[in-house]
Formats: C-alpha cells, sequence, structure tokens
C-alpha cells in the first residue's frame, strides 16, 4: 500500500511541474496595469520599525478576501485583484516590495484577530470594518473606505420593500457572523435572518425567491447586480456605515502612521480614484446606475491613540 | 472565558439546532439506507442497479456538494422547503449510503441457515427481509452505526453555510463579536460537540461488548 | 450468500422480476427528465455556462486545488496509518494504565470536529513555540483524528483473527511485540482493507476544512472560481467537481480492490485433506 501512495505524490509532483510550465504561458491575459502601486526604489524607515523590517525582507504577507468581489477575488489564473487588493498593492509598494512578492493570505471571521495578534499575516486589508471590540484586540489604520450597508431585493421589489424597517417578519439572507448580521439582529431583529458562507449564496436565494431580501454592504449588492443585471433591485436607503481600515497589530503606531500617509497620497495623487474606477465604477457602469461619482474618502483616525 | 459564558445562551441555541439536526437526519437516513440495502440485494436488476449507483455516486461525493444540490438546485425544480429541512434532506441523502452499506455488511455476515429456514417456510422476499433478515441484521451492526452517527454530527457544521444557525454559524458569530475570546469559544463549541460524541462513543463500546458476549 | 434471500426465479418470479425493473426503470427516468427539464426552463444548462469546464484558466485553477487536495491528503493518510497502528498496539498493551490512557485518546480525538483540530494547531503551536504552516497544521489535525479512527479499525481487525494465529507465534517462542509486529498486524490490514480504504476517501473530502487556515484545495478554488464568475456558474462548477472527486474516489476503490485480488491469490492452497479416519486408525493412536 505505501508504494501506491509514494506513487500518487510522485504523480502529484510531476503534474506540478508540468503545469508550473504550462500556467506560465496561460496568464498574461488579464494582467491590469497595476494602478495603484508604484514600487518604491529604495525606501528608508526609522530603524526598528515594522517599515524597515518588511522592506529588508523583501516579501510581505498580507490577508485579503479571495471570495469577496469587488474588494478582494481570485481571478481564474490565480491572480488576487479588487479594490482592497490596489490598497495593499500600494502599501506594499511603498516598502519596496513588488505585487509578485506578495504572499495573499486567505482572512475569514474566524481567524482575522488571531491572525494578526500571532503574526501570520502583517496587515490586513479585507473589507474590514472598525468596530469597537475588534479595536481592544488589533489596531486599525485608515479607514480608507466607508461601504454602508444597504438591501438588496428581487427586480420590481414584490415584497415591497423600502427600507429596513420594512424587514419586519421577512426573511433576510446575511453572511454568517458578519457585522451585517449582527446589525439586523441588534436592530431589526423581527427580521428572519437567514445565513450563509459567500455572496453569491445569498443572491442565488434571493433570485430563487427563497428570501425576500439580501443586506449587506452596498459593494458587494453591486458585485451580484452587475454579474446578473436584471435579477436584482438596491433598495437605495443605507443605514449602518461600515468603515473599511487597514488591521494592524495593536499599537504599532508607527505603521498605522506610514499607512495613513500612503492613504493620503493615494487619494491625492489621482491613484485611488484609478482603484475605484477600475474595481467599482465598472459595476456600476454595467448595473446602469444614475449617479456613478466616486463618494469623497473618509477621513482618517488619529493613529496617536493606538495604544490603549 | 467571560465571553462564552455571557453568550451561554446563544450557544445552548445553537446546540439545540445541531442536535435536531443531527437526530431527524439520522432518523431518515436510517430508514432510507434501510431502504436501499434492500433494493441492494433484491431480485429486480434495476433496483440493485439503481441503488448501487446512488450509493457509489453519493457516498464518493463530498457533503458540502450534496448540500449544495439541495439547497441551491432543488429550489430551481420548484421544490420549496425551510433551509433547515434542506440540510436534513442532503445529511439524510447523503448518509442513507453509509447506512445502506454498514446494513449490507451486516445481512452478508448472517449465518445462511436463517435465510435457508426463511424460504423453507415459504417466505416470500419482502417477508423474509421485513421479519427475519433486517432486525438481524441491524443488531448484529450497531457499533458501526453508532460511528456512522459519530461523523453525521460533526458533519451537520456544514449545514452553517447553508442557511442554518446551529454549533458552527454560533461559533462564527461570536469569534467576529467577542473578538478578545476567538480560543475561548473555539474550545466552547468543541466542548458542545463532544457532548453528544463521546457519550454515543461509549455507548458503542458497551453495545459492543455485549454482542460479542452474546455471539 | 444474499442469493440465499431468495430461490433461482421461476417463469412467474421472472416475469414479476422483468416487471419491476420496467416500473422502476420508467420511474427514474421519468424523474430524471423531469428534473433535467426544470433546470432548462430557468436557463441553468445553457451552453455559455457549462462551457467554463473547458476554460483553461479554469482548469488550471482546479488543478492547482487538486494537488493542494491530494498533496495533503497522501501525507495524511501515511501518518494517519502509522499512528493509528501505534494506537491499536497500545490499546491492545499488556499494561492496563496505556489502555485506559490511549482509550480516553481516542474518544477525545474521534469525537472532536477536525474542523477544530485544525484550527488549535494552527493557532497553538505558537504558543508552544513552533511555528507551523497551514499545510502541516492541516495534515496533523486530519492526522489526530483520523489515526484514532483507524486505532480502532485495526484494534478490530487484530481481534478478529482466529486465536491460532498468536498462540502459534508464541509456541514458537515470539514474543509479543514481534507477533504484533510479523503475524498479526499484516493480517489485520488485510482483512480491514476496506473499512481502512473508506478512511482514506473520507480523508481526501475532509482536506476541504483546510479553509479555515487558509489552505489553498479543490473545493475552496471551485468556490473562489464562483464567487469570481458570478452565481449562476455554480451549477457547472460544482458538477465538475463533483466528478472529480468522484473519480478519484473510484479509482483508489479499483486500486484497492486489484491489492486484495492480488494478495488473494498468493496465499497458500489449501492442504490436501487427510485419509478419512478409519477405526482401524483410531485403534493405532491408542496405543
Amino acid at each position: 500500500m505505501k508504494i501506491q501512495k509514494w506513487g500518487a505524490v510522485l504523480l502529484g509532483a510531476a503534474l506540478a511541474t508540468s503545469l508550473a510550465a504550462c500556467s506560465g504561458s496561460a496568464t498574461g491575459n488579464e494582467t491590469k496595469s497595476d494602478s495603484a502601486s508604484s514600487v518604491a526604489s529604495h525606501p528608508s524607515f526609522p530603524a526598528g520599525s515594522t517599515m524597515a523590517k518588511l522592506a529588508k525582507a523583501g516579501t510581505v504577507r498580507i490577508g485579503v478576501k479571495f471570495d469577496q468581489p469587488p474588494y478582494g477575488s481570485k481571478d481564474l489564473s490565480g491572480k488576487e485583484q479588487g479594490f482592497d487588493v490596489d490598497i495593499a498593492k500600494a502599501i506594499a509598494g511603498g516598502l519596496g516590495i513588488a505585487p509578485d512578492k506578495i504572499q495573499w493570505v486567505e482572512t475569514v471571521a474566524a481567524n482575522r484577530e488571531p491572525f494578526l495578534q500571532q503574526g501570520k499575516v502583517d496587515f490586513i486589508v479585507a473589507a474590514y470594518g472598525i468596530t469597537d471590540s475588534r479595536k481592544q484586540v488589533v489596531s486599525f489604520a485608515g479607514p480608507y473606505f466607508n461601504d454602508p450597508q444597504d438591501l438588496a431585493v428581487k427586480k420590481g421589489n414584490p415584497e415591497n420593500i423600502k427600507g429596513p424597517k420594512d424587514t419586519a417578519g421577512k426573511k433576510v439572507c446575511a453572511i454568517t457572523g458578519s457585522a451585517v448580521a449582527q446589525e439586523m439582529r441588534e436592530h431589526y431583529p423581527k427580521a428572519q435572518l437567514v445565513q450563509f458562507d459567500v455572496q453569491t449564496k445569498c443572491a442565488a436565494a434571493l433570485k430563487d425567491g427563497s428570501v425576500d431580501a439580501w443586506t449587506s454592504d452596498t459593494g458587494n449588492i453591486w458585485g451580484a447586480m452587475a454579474k446578473d443585471p436584471s435579477a436584482f433591485d438596491l433598495v437605495g436607503k443605507p443605514f449602518r456605515d461600515d468603515l473599511y481600515a487597514v488591521g494592524i497589530p495593536k499599537g504599532d503606531t508607527q505603521f498605522c502612521g506610514y499607512i495613513e500617509k500612503t492613504i493620503k497620497k493615494l487619494e491625492s495623487d489621482g491613484s485611488y480614484k484609478k482603484a475605484w474606477n477600475e474595481n467599482i465604477k465598472t459595476l456600476l457602469d454595467k448595473i446602469g446606475l444614475k449617479d456613478s461619482s466616486m463618494p469623497t474618502p473618509p477621513s482618517l483616525q488619529s493613529c496617536t491613540a493606538l495604544t490603549k | 472565558m467571560s465571553a462564552v459564558l455571557a453568550n451561554l445562551e446563544i450557544f445552548w441555541e445553537g446546540f439545540e439546532a445541531t442536535l435536531a439536526l443531527t437526530l431527524l437526519s439520522t432518523i431518515a437516513a436510517l430508514v432510507l439506507g434501510i431502504l436501499l440495502a434492500a433494493f441492494r440485494v433484491s431480485p429486480v436488476p434495476v433496483l440493485s442497479g439503481a441503488a448501487a449507483t446512488y450509493v457509489e455516486v453519493v457516498r464518493n461525493t463530498p457533503l458540502t456538494i450534496v448540500f449544495f444540490f439541495a439547497a441551491f438546485v432543488l429550489p430551481q425544480v420548484g421544490v420549496k422547503f425551510s433551509y433547515f429541512a434542506f440540510a436534513v434532506l442532503a445529511m439524510s441523502v447523503y448518509y442513507a449510503s453509509f447506512f445502506c452499506e454498514v446494513i449490507r455488511s451486516g445481512i452478508n455476515t448472517m449465518p445462511i441457515g436463517q435465510l435457508e429456514a426463511a424460504r423453507s417456510i415459504g417466505l416470500t422476499f419482502t417477508k423474509s427481509m421485513r421479519l427475519i433478515v433486517m432486525p438481524q441484521a441491524l443488531r448484529t451492526v450497531v457499533p458501526p452505526l453508532i460511528n456512522v452517527f459519530i461523523q453525521l454530527t460533526k458533519s451537520t457544521s456544514i449545514a452553517s453555510a447553508f442557511g442554518v444557525v446551529e454549533l458552527l454559524s454560533v461559533m462564527a458569530r461570536l469569534a467576529n463579536q467577542e473578538s478578545q475570546a476567538v480560543i475561548a469559544i473555539l474550545i466552547a463549541t468543541a466542548v458542545f460537540y463532544l457532548v453528544i460524541t463521546i457519550p454515543s462513543g461509549i455507548i458503542a463500546g458497551h453495545i459492543e461488548r455485549r454482542v460479542a458476549i452474546a455471539r | 450468500m444474499t442469493n440465499a434471500l431468495y430461490d433461482a426465479l421461476g417463469p412467474r418470479g421472472k416475469r414479476k422480476a422483468l416487471l419491476g425493473s420496467i416500473v422502476s426503470a420508467i420511474i427514474l427516468v421519468a424523474a430524471a427528465v423531469w428534473v433535467l427539464v426544470q433546470l432548462a426552463a430557468q436557463g441553468q444548462l445553457d451552453g455559455a455556462l457549462w462551457a467554463v469546464l473547458v476554460n483553461g484558466n479554469f482548469l488550471v485553477l482546479l488543478m492547482g486545488g487538486l494537488l493542494g487536495t491530494l498533496a495533503a491528503a497522501g501525507m495524511a493518510v501515511l501518518l494517519s496509518l502509522l499512528v493509528g497502528i501505534v494506537l491499536a498496539m497500545a490499546r491492545l498493551s499488556l499494561r492496563r494504565w496505556l489502555r485506559v490512557v490511549t482509550r480516553w485518546w481516542i474518544e477525545l480525538f474521534r469525537g472532536m470536529p477536525p474542523l477544530l483540530l485544525i484550527f488549535f494547531i494552527y493557532l497553538g503551536a505558537p504558543a508552544l513555540g513552533a511555528d507551523v504552516s497551514p499545510y502541516w497544521a492541516l495534515v496533523l489535525g486530519l492526522m489526530l483524528y483520523n489515526s484514532s479512527v483507524m486505532g480502532e479499525i485495526f484494534r478490530a481487525g487484530i481481534l478478529s483473527l482466529p486465536k491460532g494465529q498468536s498462540e502459534a507465534a508464541y509456541s514458537i517462542g515470539m514474543r509479543r511485540g514481534a507477533t504484533m509486529r510479523l503475524i498479526l498486524l499484516p493480517q489485520a490490514v488485510r482483512s480491514m482493507l476496506p473499512a481502512l480504504l473508506n478512511q482514506v476517501i473520507t480523508l481526501l473530502k475532509e482536506t476541504s476544512l483546510g479553509f479555515i487556515i487558509g489552505y489553498v484545495e479543490l473545493l475552496r478554488d471551485g468556490r473562489t472560481a464562483v464567487e469570481f464568475l458570478g452565481g449562476q456558474y455554480s451549477l457547472p462548477v460544482y458538477t465538475g467537481i463533483a466528478v472529480i472527486y468522484i473519480g478519484m474516489n473510484l479509482l483508489i476503490a479499483w486500486l484497492a480492490r486489484r491489492l486484495t485480488r492480488k494478495r488473494q491469490s498468493r496465499q497458500t492452497r489449501p492442504p490436501r485433506p487427510l485419509p478419512p479416519r478409519t477405526a482401524e486408525i483410531a485403534l493405532n493412536e491408542r496405543a
């Protein structure tokens, strides 16, 4: 039996090498020009700071989402793309680390704080909303984007849901364990919450009528609408702000300062707008929403108040 | 630790759902499994072939994909249940194949004399199944059946990805909320699962010993 | 064995069986057709959607995931088998404390959801000073669980062997360890092969639990692809993945059957029957 097992491992190794040769030619058809990332050539940082360590190492581990377009998703050739990904690439670029030297790690609800606390990732850019409870264990640099929570309904709004108060007694879909779900539980407890692990399942449940509404941060709803334009309507009454920020290990004020400086630079030199256009405006154009102008980026929170 | 105690009610709700899902699915899967085993050994070739194909296909597919077909393909075909019902359906359909194989091995290890005696007093296939074969086969395979039950219990966690609030979704929600106590929440979740699985394992051990003596 | 359930069918029996076959076949085919028609009406069978299965990039993504699955499963199977054997021997030890401790170890790890075991190892190891990669956390987590299950399978196999085997081994002077190693274990493995294979197949599917620590494998890659492409692609993608898993598992089962057949043919032929014990021989034996 052992021979069979070694045979399988060797076969796997052979497959791997042959596929590596193949995939070299397969990729290269979807390279967006790396918008918000110009790689600094020889950046210098205060000795001992996180930035100096990372720049010296030449590689960085960034926690992102793998399955949440338009923020972080993997295309079919395995490349990371999305709004969060572009911001992350810019932060890494400022450290002198090119996009292909970045190690992308998938962060989900249960592993975000433990990964930061244990140093399994250097920072997280993954639709990571600032909450007081999270601030007790990790620190946030930013925020860099506000994506308010809203509702999606089936095209034509058959249940006549005009806002979150109308969800009483209706089945509403949300992602398991998310802050979005928590909001429904706390403020709209009369809604029947149905939870899934990914956005497409909520969209599918809404489409086939198993749920009456889907609540999520607006960007996710736009993403689903862009892929299936005639299926959904956006209710358009956002009811909870969700400030996305970069998650960093607790108390690292210097790193926070560097990241916020990078974000400010992106916002002023047009790279932020470019990232927004490439990832989010394209969705809005597909959907045909009238107002597709970029919202003003939220004001950055102070870094000095981090160590508590 | 205090995070766990403060949320004990939520844990309990999830535990109840897990328990309900486990018990309902076990009963349905057992019934379906007995039926499948009977088909498998029946003289009607289409039935035994269909049952064999069913078992091979379902057993070798990940449960997640069975769940996907239940919760997202069935509504397309017009079947509209609640997501809890879909979960029970998916788990029953999946574990019926395991129960079928266990029962079939029980049938195969039965002393031939039993079957010959049944034939010699003129019992038809269905009658001998119902009165002689199944009762004895089921009794001899109780320990493996309980093993399958333990696996079923733990795989109820997959329902959390398909609209059912049970232990794992409670864990995900609390881990997101109580960012300081993630490890404590994980341990509490494990304990709740162990509450179901360890007693089952002990019962299986007892039954194993009793059946061994009887033989 | 199961043939004893019903006599060879006479003409009436054959007719009944044929009727039963035709009726069940009609029911099954009708149900299948109805399902397909409904799916087509919902646009789920569009060629454009199913074309993703022949998309080069998609296949490369799946292959990468498949390799991840096989790499983790292969190592986990190897380690589970080895540790399982150790656990089985400990459970059968002559020392009581070892038996009891092993029993509780097995009950504990068999009852825990593997998902949590994997996560604990990934996060717990640094607390003890070791840094674990997602691959090793997944492999060790799966091993802790499956070695307990396999240990019980080995133990059942050893206990089901005829006592004569171990008695013969002791009578030629073998100690307990050697008996286990050279006589009992090989036979136990052979007889428990189907149950062990079931575990291997289960292990293969359990590699999908690596998602919680970011391990890239087949099922997760499929889900990522669906999120990227859109929900309409879930049916083709998941059907494709199901086919891959079924194919892999059937391959493993087939390999196992060939292995048992080879082993069986290597067994020695039964000895020639002894001459009957006539009264003459019996009388001579007395003397």
